[in-house]
């Protein structure tokens, strides 16, 4: 192989070994390095550069209803600071979650006859293509590629959930190209398929009559029921028990329990005192992290809590000033379902917004 | 800041350099600044060779910056016992190059673009028999480079220009060793075999 290792030494050496200055690189980078405001470690708690009022307010409101080790949760401002932004403490993520149930103190508004409730995800989600392998080289490379595609998807539920539901399904144009085996050029772009775009209609939300099993009016197992949360514990160890039962058919790893009630927070049915409890449920989880500060979906700003596996990252992203539940993100870990997906992409997100409507199809 | 100043000059670029860090800066501590003078430092030099190899000397700086500052966004997310930090350096550089060479230009003409074009047929009446021998054989391996598949590219490249493990690959890449190994080891295999076609040929 020594040829090949003298070629390859020779092929624009010149390219590869210049001398050529890298100081206005150097300057460019640090003066990026600078811009970012330090957050010094304590312990396992981080700090995050927060320059905006809205964090002020947050912070206020952590601290109103938590007062334990104040000073612990909030430095000083540093007059001297290049940038003058407080600096607030990132909490673990067991304080966060505890935190944002203490918060939930509101009831849910109940519905009126007449009156709908309005679920609005407006999401990311991957979609591509795995190509098999073939039989006869059974270890060759995974070859597809991957998209990020954005849509949005609208829900009301009415007073009475026997009566006629409505969802609307649209497709929106953002399109991101994740990664593949092959050059984009050479990938079809996803396509919109029946089931991704449409309005529909249904008692008890049976938008699909012909799909099987049959959906049933009051169906406890069934989250789009009320039924299937006024069934669930409100003890967070129950719930914890209840997670990993959920999951026992897959391991019941954390990870697992954590997607799953990722899973039930998306449909944005959870009455607001189920929620509290589900919040404290999911910070007994072990390797519950909080992960960032100030994550922004569709202008609402939160935490993102979450849990680290080897192939991916699970986040809620929640306001702990507040208790809502503002979306959930998932990024590719060090080992991406899809080889071709970076480490640390984003491969999914969405933000549910919900509230109380005065008619079927209106939103607000 | 800057105990640290200017840019080490080495003449990088070489096969067998191997400079992961034993103590690789914490870029998730306060002093974000120094950490990434250490970073750029340390790394800068060899990945700017690497880059420039890949798409050429006019590209390459802004590469270089791209990637420390890509480094700087995710930094919290970097964790050291996954992945030693100049591979996680130079996996971020190499999907920047993919990325790079796909808004530049498309399909095949993209593909000969990351080793740059295939060299002129050479002057006979000017130059010695092994200048000859030479120009054609980075032509062909400039060729046979544009036609592998970019996982392909990447691991040699890495392993031969910015001189990486092929544990470093693995992280750089997110895959594990042994398919980094065998990958490395077929392609490896397969130019070599076109370089001896070439020279019997010739």
């Amino acid at each position: 192989m020594r040829e090949l290792d003298d070629a390859l030494d020779q092929l624009h050496r010149e390219a590869r070994t210049s001398d050529a200055s890298l100081d206005a690189v150097r300057a460019r980078v640090l003066a990026a390095a600078t811009a970012e405001t330090a957050p010094p470690k304590r312990s396992r708690r981080w700090y995050a550069p927060v320059a905006v009022a809205a964090a002020a307010a947050l912070v206020a409101g952590v601290l109103a209803v938590d007062n334990r080790s104040q000073e612990q949760r909030i430095a000083a401002p540093d007059a001297t600071s290049a940038t003058s932004a407080p600096e607030v403490e990132l909490l673990s993520a067991p304080e966060y979650l505890n935190l944002a149930a203490d918060a939930i103190t509101a009831t849910d508004q109940p519905l009126a006859p007449g009156q709908y409730r309005y679920i609005a995800t407006h999401q990311w989600n991957s979609v591509g293509m795995v190509f098999a392998t073939p039989a006869d080289q059974p270890d060759a490379p995974a070859s597809g590629y991957t998209w990020l595609r954005e849509s949005r998807h609208e829900k009301w539920i009415p007073h009475d959930t026997n009566l006629e539901w409505m969802e609307r399904r649209t497709p929106l144009e953002g399109l991101e190209w994740l990664g593949g085996s092959m050059p984009r050029s050479e990938a079809a772009e996803p396509e919109v398929t029946d089931v991704d775009t449409g309005e529909r209609r249904g008692a008890c939300g049976d938008f699909f009559p012909n799909s099987l099993p049959k959906k049933v009016c009051g169906d406890p197992s069934d989250w789009d029921n009320p039924e299937f949360y006024a069934a669930l514990p409100r003890d967070p160890q129950a719930i914890v028990r209840y997670l990993r039962d959920a999951t026992s058919h897959r391991g019941s790893a954390p990870t697992t329990a954590f997607h799953w009630g990722a899973e039930v927070l998306r449909t944005g049915l959870m009455p607001a005192d189920l929620r509290a409890q589900w919040y404290r449920a999911l910070a007994l989880l072990d390797g519950v992290t909080a992960f960032e500060q100030g994550v922004n979906l569709d202008g609402r700003s939160g935490v993102a809590i979450g849990i680290d596996g080897p192939h991916q990252r699970r986040e809620l992203i929640i306001d702990p000033a507040t208790g809502d539940f503002i979306g959930e993100r998932t990024t590719a870990g060090a080992q991406p379902h899809d080889p071709w997906v970076a480490p640390g992409t984003v491969t999914g997100f969405s933000s549910i917004t919900t509230r109380v409507v005065d008619g079927i199809g209106l939103t607000g | 800041m800057s105990e640290v100043t200017g840019t080490p000059r080495c003449a990088a670029a070489n096969r067998y350099v191997t400079t992961a860090l034993d103590e690789p800066p914490d870029l998730r501590g306060p002093d974000v600044t120094s950490a990434f003078a250490e970073l750029f430092d340390a790394h800068a030099r060899q990945l700017r060779g690497y880059l420039a190899g890949r798409v050429g000397e006019s590209a390459a700086d802004d590469l270089v910056a791209e990637t420390f500052l890509v480094a700087l966004k995710r930094r919290h997310s970097y964790d050291p016992g996954l992945a030693p930090v100049k591979g996680w350096l130079y996996g971020i550089a190499t999907n920047l190059v993919r990325e790079h060479v796909r808004r530049e230009t498309r399909g095949r003409r993209a593909a000969l673009r990351v080793v740059g074009r295939p060299e002129p047929e050479p002057d006979h009446g000017h130059l010695v028999a092994s200048r000859v021998d030479a120009q054609r054989q980075a032509a062909v391996l400039a060729r046979a480079l544009a036609d592998l598949r970019d996982e392909d590219r990447d691991a040699l490249l890495l392993t031969s220009w910015a001189g990486l493990t092929p544990a470093e690959v693995a992280a750089a890449l997110g895959e594990n060793d042994s398919t980094v190994r065998s990958r490395l080891h077929r392609v490896r295999a397969k130019l070599q075999a076109l370089l001896t076609e070439e020279t019997h040929d010739a």
